[in-house]
C-alpha cells in the first residue's frame, strides 16, 4: 500500500515537472501609461488576456516625474479574474499619516480601476479621495505558471 | 502612437502606447497627446478641448503631498551633502524639489490670506 501510494506522489511530481518543462515562463507587456504624470480616474481598460496565468501592474504613487516612479514603484500580481484591493502602508511625517489604496479587477478582456485613494490621518483632517495618487504605469501578463 | 481611453462623455481617462501585440477596438488612435494633465481634455472630432474639472479647494491637502514629495527626496540630499553622490547622478531633482517648495510657500501664502 504504501509502495503504491508512493509511486502516485512520484508520478504526479513527474507530471508537474514535465508541464513546468513544456509551460515556459512568459511575461508579456500589454500596457503602458503614456502620461504618467497625469490624473488616473476609475475607468476600465480593454485587454485581452487570454491564456495569460497572472497579471502584473505596475503602480506609482502620485502623478509624478520619473524620479517618483524610481522611488515609489509597486508591483502587483494578481490572477486573472481575481480582484486586488492595495492598501500601501502608512506613512508618517511631520504628525500626518498617509495610507494610499487602489482596487483592481481582471477579468479575460478587460482590467477595471477604482479611483485611487488617500487617507490623511492628523489632527484635524480625516481623508481626502483623489485621482492623483496610484497611478498605474504599466500591466504585464504572466503566461506558464502553475 | 497612442490610443486613447476615453470615458462616454470623451473625457480623456487615460492613454497608452500602441504595441504590436494589442487591440485597441474603439480607441482613437493619435500621434500626440496633450501638453500636461491629459485628464484636462476631451477629446472631440479629433480634436483636443481643454476643459479642466474644477479642482477641490484643497491646499492643505496639496501642500501636504508636496511636503511628502521632499520627504522622499530627503535622502538624496543627505547622500550628497555626505559627499557620497553628485547631483549628476540625480537629474531634474534638485530642480523638482525647488519647483516643490515654491508651490508650498505659494499655497501657504494663498491660504494665510483667504
Amino acid at each position: 500500500m504504501i509502495t503504491l501510494r508512493l509511486y502516485k506522489i512520484l508520478k504526479q511530481i513527474i507530471y508537474k515537472i514535465n508541464t513546468l518543462n513544456k509551460n515556459k515562463i512568459e511575461i508579456v507587456k500589454l500596457w503602458t501609461n503614456a502620461s504618467p504624470t497625469s490624473s488616473f480616474a476609475k475607468q476600465a481598460i480593454n485587454l485581452d488576456m487570454t491564456g495569460y496565468d497572472y497579471i502584473d501592474v505596475y503602480v506609482v504613487r502620485n502623478k509624478g516625474t520619473d524620479a517618483s516612479f524610481q522611488s515609489s514603484a509597486y508591483r502587483l500580481r494578481l490572477p486573472v479574474d481575481t480582484h486586488l484591493i492595495f492598501i500601501e502602508p502608512p506613512n508618517i511625517n511631520n504628525a500626518e499619516y498617509y495610507a494610499r489604496g487602489i482596487t483592481i479587477t481582471s477579468s479575460k478582456d478587460k482590467i477595471t480601476f477604482t479611483s485611487g485613494m488617500r487617507r490623511t490621518l492628523n489632527l484635524s483632517n480625516l481623508s481626502t479621495d483623489t485621482d492623483e495618487v496610484v497611478i498605474p504605469v504599466e500591466i504585464y501578463g504572466i503566461k506558464g505558471v502553475v | 502612437m497612442y490610443a486613447l481611453n476615453l470615458d462616454k462623455d470623451n473625457r480623456i481617462l487615460s492613454a497608452c502606447n500602441v504595441l504590436s501585440i494589442g487591440t485597441y477596438e474603439g480607441m482613437p488612435i493619435v500621434d500626440t497627446l496633450p501638453e500636461g494633465d491629459i485628464t484636462d481634455y476631451k477629446y472631440i472630432d479629433g480634436v483636443y478641448v481643454y476643459e479642466p474639472l474644477p479642482k477641490a479647494d484643497d491646499n492643505s491637502a496639496r501642500i501636504a503631498e508636496l511636503k511628502q514629495m521632499l520627504a522622499d527626496t530627503d535622502y538624496i540630499v543627505i547622500k550628497i551633502a555626505e559627499g557620497v553622490a553628485t547631483w549628476d547622478e540625480y537629474p531634474g531633482i534638485k530642480e523638482q524639489r525647488q519647483a516643490w517648495r515654491e508651490e508650498i510657500n505659494k499655497l501657504e501664502q494663498t491660504s494665510t490670506t483667504e
